[in-house]
């Protein structure tokens, strides 16, 4: 489904980057960081109103010929960057949604884990196999 | 072959923008100032307000194109292309919708019939010129003066005959009255009506094109149709009329899809959809739809992405998408100019980018598939630019077959192509200007990381264009930002490429920068390239050049250089040169330092040490032949540096601590040493080239502070393992004056008595190991003490005891030298003037010589002490006027005798002396008797206990009489008791007594004691003070306890200045105290019958009562021995 999967810190820092096996790696990091330009865009001008219940999901970033870039932000400022190919027309609006949620609740068990340093690069098994699962698509 | 024809680009007379051409007759704009004015008016300064016409100015003489022979019949016409080249150029510049033929002729006009028939026959030359082409003639008479309505009756027949002359319709003549203020207004007006006979004739030009449609049939005809959309699109756009031109170019473009293409006709077809396309786009923009346009676009580009043509021209393909891209980028931004507006995620930055990339691709398969180009073998190419149809094969004109005529011509025209792709374009000068439209467009959208991805694009066409230095300028830029966003994969993209282009422009520093940080293990490297740049930058510290970046991407072109290359790395290290300084703050290298002070505070006689922690993130041992820590203070630059190469060996994955130290000097003491650089040498002691690594502070700024792997949150510290990450390092320390060895002992009572002085002793006592000299002693009041406390403490030593002017401070007290072990003691005394709790500062200075090393110094010492001392009040006074009675009294008369009583209670914590007390009187006061003396001199008293002074006073005659008057004061001398110091003086107020003045005084002379039935004298003696005589009523009266023998009533006149006696004897009748007789008195005053009665002051100044005792008893002697005491007792 997903070709890129990201997770970038607080301060836009990437924590963990996913490539599909195959792909041009350092094209989809250039992707996923130019990402963050609409993100911030998003956020700074949405967040006016305080207690205002923002969405996470920040939709479509942008789309280039070839993928399209989605994004999605928590309350703590971690950004998720999914980019998928701009041909796969079969994926609707909600299903990346969800990819985001369950990306989301993944985050949430690493941060929990006591041994993990917020801010720092993630490696965790567990964090790779739910990855690899939520690319999958099951 | 023109320089500026590009092959996939639209010809310029496309982008011109199409408005209805005006040829202009009559004006002779070089003698004729009236006619150059008019001709301005129209034909300059056309804002986009005004309606969108070209005027051109005609010559008589001037010819239309020729017209072609008209066709009668299409039935067996094959058209040779789509479009025609010249026939856009042919409506935009040469055929006018409308020739306006100027005339200087006002109605009024002397020769009137004349210049009619003149005109008349211009006219109808101009009209055999023009008529074949259906262009419409105008009428415009330039008049000097303006005709005002009805005033000139003739004016309407005149233009009636003139009309006929010259065979114009009526609405086709014009007047234009010449006057300079309105010119405009009525070229204006004018305008609007030339613009519609202007209209009309593209109108009817449409209709002509439009009833050729009903001749055409589908099968041979289908690229009329597509061409007769177009031209009618073309009219609808010179008629202003834009809605109606979409609709036929939309019609255009749709009949254009329906052709049959094949690789022999796709160039064609696809560059007139690019003239369409265009066209419809720009129009939407212009109509304010820019969904529209981007709809159009987007379909545009989705049709023909997949139609890619013959491969071996593929690179045409990514040609024209570009151009594509590019042109649909200039439309947008174009609109965007003219107040469109755009989004972040909507601009034509977008397409710039798109178009970038194409044209990248476009050299990349230009490359791929024109490898196997020799050289030019024909002449093929000749007359590209200037085809009869547009995108048509220059090797077979005209020809718009669905298969290649010629297979080997055709082969050789792919050759040529290809030969003109590798050889004759400069693929950069495309490719460069397009990302830097792009990047001018996003930094305007704020999207900077785009623009930085656009920026390392840029650098590596300027790389591959061999302009280095350009991309090392913008590589420079970017990596700082990829840096502290720590997006290693991306900086290592960067820095690679930055690499090869420090390599290729034989930049030292930015080699070595670069290869520094690709050593670190940030950077997404492969082990091998870290080594190989490791085995580089050891070759320029031996000063060979290093090897060339070998990398897959490098093309044949930029290898060309490799041998100019290594000779400027040659000369360049050859020669003898300066060490470079590589700045270190700003990169993520593989060296990493933190110099930190061991103390936060050092004492100048102490060593102070600098640890300076290396830590290599490189997979093998590096070498530096010195470290070195510069610091703000100068002086200890020189000491803090270490040079010896054996101990600046670095492990790999290791931090390596370089311990440095120094002497602080005497006169820093106070100062703050701050590390502001260290230094380090890269490479062993063989080094030839000196490289110098530059940290700035403590070696955490800049990048560092970003990068380093330090947690956000000190919690997490004990999960970091590396403790080099989580040490904060000192960055300063401060110098203290040394610690001084002095035993310093105060003896006093920290409970002090007001007014006392107390006593402080100040024990020294030289414990150091040489000799003290220069001690100075300060003590004073505390400085955060308040201000009020100031002017109630005085301090001072012995001498300064009986100054009257005494500070709070005492300072500089010189106390001489001290040898070894040696004491002296010195005594403050300090004098509290309230009751409060004051803090004394001690402050002890000296010198003592040291030996540091082999050299000594005068090293100043201070040595501090704070005291606190609680004063309280010892005794406090209160003072009474008694009468001689004992009795309080407010109230005495001149020449009356009473007692001054001070009381004096103690509140000291201590027993204190009363050395001896005085009255200081006023004038109208003095004491009764000469011998006076203090009653409490040398009294003791201690907590609780009082003592009573006593005073024995009178005022004299000439007191003022009747109103309050003070005494005077009460001096008391005290000390503490057993204290060796002076007595203290105090003072009290007195209290104020009214003095009365009666005139008249009386004394009583009595025995002290009578006893029963034994007779007892009593005298009173009327003593008048006042200058007139007295007259006064004496009674006596009677009492119960006496018997008397006198006057019971008597008048007495004492004259002034005399005594008179009154006699009683009195026989006591009751034993016991007895009250006596009561004499009253009243005198006469200046008012008769109101006696003043002296009753008030004769009960205050007698005795009222007198002892009477029983008669004795023979046997008792001892009640007559009480007696007597009594008696005594009673006197004293």
């Amino acid at each position: 489904m997903a070709v890129c999967v990201s997770v970038i810190g607080k301060e836009n820092s990437p924590l963990y980057v996913w490539v599909g096996s195959g792909r041009e790696e350092l094209h989809l990091h250039y992707l996923a960081h130019t990402g963050l330009d609409v993100i911030q865009e998003k956020i700074t001008s949405v967040t006016k109103t305080p207690g205002d219940t923002r969405d996470l999901y920040l939709g479509l970033l942008y789309a280039t010929e070839e993928y399209k870039v989605f994004g999605y932000t928590t309350n703590t400022r971690i950004k998720f960057v999914i980019i998928t190919d701009a041909a796969n027309t079969t994926l609707r609006d909600n299903e990346i949604r969800m990819m985001f949620r369950r990306l989301h609740s993944l985050y949430t068990n690493v941060v929990c884990n006591p041994f993990y340093i917020p801010g720092h690069q993630i490696s965790s098994r567990e964090f790779d196999k739910g990855v690899a699962a939520l690319v999958a698509g099951n | 072959m023109a320089l500026e024809f590009d092959p996939y680009g639209l010809p310029s007379e496309v982008t011109t923008p199409p408005c209805a051409l005006v040829g202009m007759m009559g004006l002779d704009i070089n003698t004729k100032a009236t006619h150059k004015a008019v001709w301005e008016a129209f034909a300059l300064n056309r804002r986009p307000d005004r309606i969108p016409l070209h005027f051109s100015l005609l010559t008589p003489d001037f010819q239309l194109p020729n017209m072609k022979q008209k066709r009668q019949s299409y039935e067996w016409y094959i058209p040779k292309g789509i479009l025609k080249t010249n026939w856009i150029s042919k409506y935009l510049k040469h055929i006018p919708a409308l020739v306006v033929m100027f005339y200087d002729l006002d109605w009024n006009d002397n020769n009137w019939m004349e210049k009619k028939n003149d005109l008349a026959a211009k006219v109808q030359t101009l009209k055999s010129v023009v008529g074949c082409r259906n262009s419409r003639v105008a009428l415009v008479l330039i008049q000097s003066g303006i005709s005002v309505p009805g005033e000139d009756t003739g004016a309407a027949e005149k233009a009636a005959t003139l009309c006929t002359a010259c065979d114009v319709p009526a609405k086709h003549l014009f007047v234009l009255p010449h006057s300079d203020a309105h010119l405009i207004g009525y070229t204006v007006r004018l305008e609007n009506a030339l613009s519609e006979i202007a209209w009309s004739f593209y109108q009817g030009e449409a209709k002509g094109v439009q009833g050729h449609r009903d001749f055409l049939n589908k099968t041979n005809h289908t690229l009329l149709f597509v061409r007769h959309q177009f031209k009618l699109g073309f009219f609808n756009e010179l008629r202003n009329d834009a809605q109606t031109a979409i609709k036929h170019y939309a019609q255009c473009y749709r009949q254009l899809l329906e052709l049959r293409s094949t690789d022999t006709n796709l160039h064609e077809i696809r560059i007139v959809a690019s003239i369409v396309n265009y066209k419809i786009c720009r129009l939407d923009f212009t109509l304010n739809l820019p969904r529209d346009a981007i709809a159009q676009f987007r379909r545009h580009i989705d049709l023909f992405r997949q139609r890619t043509g013959p491969k071996e021209l593929i690179f045409e393909h990514y040609a024209w998408l570009s151009k594509q891209y590019q042109i649909f980028g200039d439309v947008f931004e174009e609109a965007v100019r003219v107040g469109l507006p755009a989004v972040q995620t909507q601009h034509p930055g977008f397409y710039y980018q798109q178009a970038a990339q194409y044209a990248v691709l476009r050299r990349k398969t230009a490359l791929q598939v024109c490898k196997d180009v020799s050289g030019p073998v024909s002449d093929l190419l000749e007359g590209w630019d200037k085809l009869e149809f547009y995108g048509q094969r220059p090797w077979r004109p005209g020809k718009h077959s669905l298969e290649p005529p010629e297979q080997h011509r055709e082969a050789e025209g792919i050759k040529e192509v290809q030969y003109h792709e590798l050889r004759e374009v400069n693929h950069s000068n495309t490719i460069i200007p397009l990302f830097s439209s792009a990047i001018s467009q996003f930094k305007k959208y704020r999207c900077p990381r785009i623009k930085r991805h656009l920026m390392v694009q840029m650098a590596e066409e300027y790389h591959q264009a061999q302009d280095s230095t350009k991309a090392l300028t913008l590589l420079s830029h970017v990596m700082w930002d990829y840096r502290s966003e720590k997006w290693w994969k991306l900086l290592s993209s960067a820095s690679t490429l930055a690499l090869q282009c420090a390599y290729n422009t034989a930049s030292l520093m930015e080699y070595c920068s670069v290869a520094l940080e690709m050593m670190g293990k940030k950077l997404d490297v492969t082990q091998q390239h870290k080594l190989t740049v490791h085995a580089n930058l050891t070759k320029i510290l031996k000063g060979e050049p290093p090897e060339p970046e070998s990398n897959n991407t490098t093309t044949t072109t930029a290898n060309r250089g490799v041998d100019e290359v290594r000779e400027a790395w040659m000369s360049l290290l050859g020669s003898h040169m300066s060490p470079i300084t590589v700045d270190m703050t700003t990169l993520v290298p593989c060296l990493e330092v933190r110099a930190s002070f061991t103390q936060h505070r050092v004492h100048v006689d102490q060593r102070v040490n600098v640890v300076v922690k290396i830590r290599n993130s490189f997979v093998s041992t590096l070498y530096l032949s010195s470290v070195s820590v510069t610091t703000n203070i100068h002086s200890y630059n020189d000491k803090l540096i270490e040079t010896d190469s054996d101990k600046l060996i670095l492990p790999p994955n290791q931090t390596t601590d370089i311990h440095l130290s120094f002497l602080p000097l005497v006169e820093d003491v106070g100062k703050k040493v701050k590390v502001t650089e260290v230094r380090a040498q890269l490479g062993g002691s063989d080094s030839v080239v000196g490289v110098v690594l530059q940290w700035a502070g403590v070696g955490n700024e800049g990048v560092t502070a970003h990068t380093a792997d330090t947690p956000a949150f000190l919690e997490f510290s004990v999960l970091c393992q590396d403790a080099y990450d989580t040490t904060v390092p000192i960055p300063e320390t401060e110098i203290l004056p040394r610690q001084p060895q002095l035993s310093i002992e105060c003896e006093y009572d920290s409970t002090s008595l007001v007014w006392e002085w107390l006593p402080i002793t100040v024990n020294i006592t030289n414990t150091e190991e040489s000799p003290i000299a220069d001690i100075s002693l300060n003590l004073g009041l505390d400085s955060s003490s308040p201000s009020s406390l100031e002017h109630t403490t005085q301090v001072c030593t012995s001498s300064g005891l009986q100054s009257d002017k005494l500070g709070s401070q005492v300072c500089g007290f010189r106390c001489g030298d001290l040898r070894m072990a040696e004491k002296s003691s010195v005594t403050f005394y300090v004098k509290s003037l309230t009751a409060s709790e004051r803090t004394l500062h001690l402050k002890v200075e000296y010198s003592v010589s040291l030996s540091l090393g082999v050299s000594s110094v005068q090293c100043p010492c201070v040595s501090e002490k704070t005291l606190h001392i609680q004063a309280r009040i010892p005794f406090q006074v209160s003072v009474e006027t008694q009468s001689l009675k004992f009795e309080k009294v407010g109230r005495v008369s001149g020449g009356e005798k009473f007692v001054v009583v001070p009381k004096i209670k103690c509140t000291s914590h201590v027993p204190i002396t009363l050395t001896h007390s005085s009255l200081a009187l006023v004038n109208e006061a003095q004491v009764v008797g000469s011998d006076v003396k203090s009653q409490v001199s040398g009294t003791e008293l201690s907590e609780g206990e009082v003592g009573v002074d006593c005073f024995c006073v009178a005022f004299t005659h000439s007191a003022t009489s009747n109103s309050p008057l003070s005494l005077g004061q009460y001096f008391l001398y005290w000390k503490r008791s057993g204290s060796e110091c002076v007595a203290v003086r105090m003072s009290v107020g007195l209290p104020s007594v009214v003095v009365e003045h009666w005139g008249v005084c009386v004394e009583c002379e009595a025995a002290p004691q009578g006893t029963v039935r034994t007779p007892l004298p009593l005298t009173y003696i009327i003593t008048n003070h006042s200058t007139t005589t007295a007259e006064l009523a004496l009674t006596m009266q009677v009492s119960d306890a006496f018997m008397f023998a006198g006057h019971k009533e008597v008048r007495v006149r004492v004259l002034s200045g005399c005594k008179e006696r009154v006699c009683y004897t009195l026989y006591p009748l009751l034993a016991g105290n007895v009250r006596l007789p009561r004499l009253s008195l009243s005198m006469d005053s200046q008012s008769p019958g109101h006696p003043t009665s002296l009753d008030p002051l004769l009960a205050r100044i007698l005795p009222s009562h007198v002892y009477i005792m029983p008669q004795a008893k023979e046997s008792d002697t001892m009640v007559s021995t009480v007696t007597n005491q009594l008696s005594t007792l009673l006197v004293s």
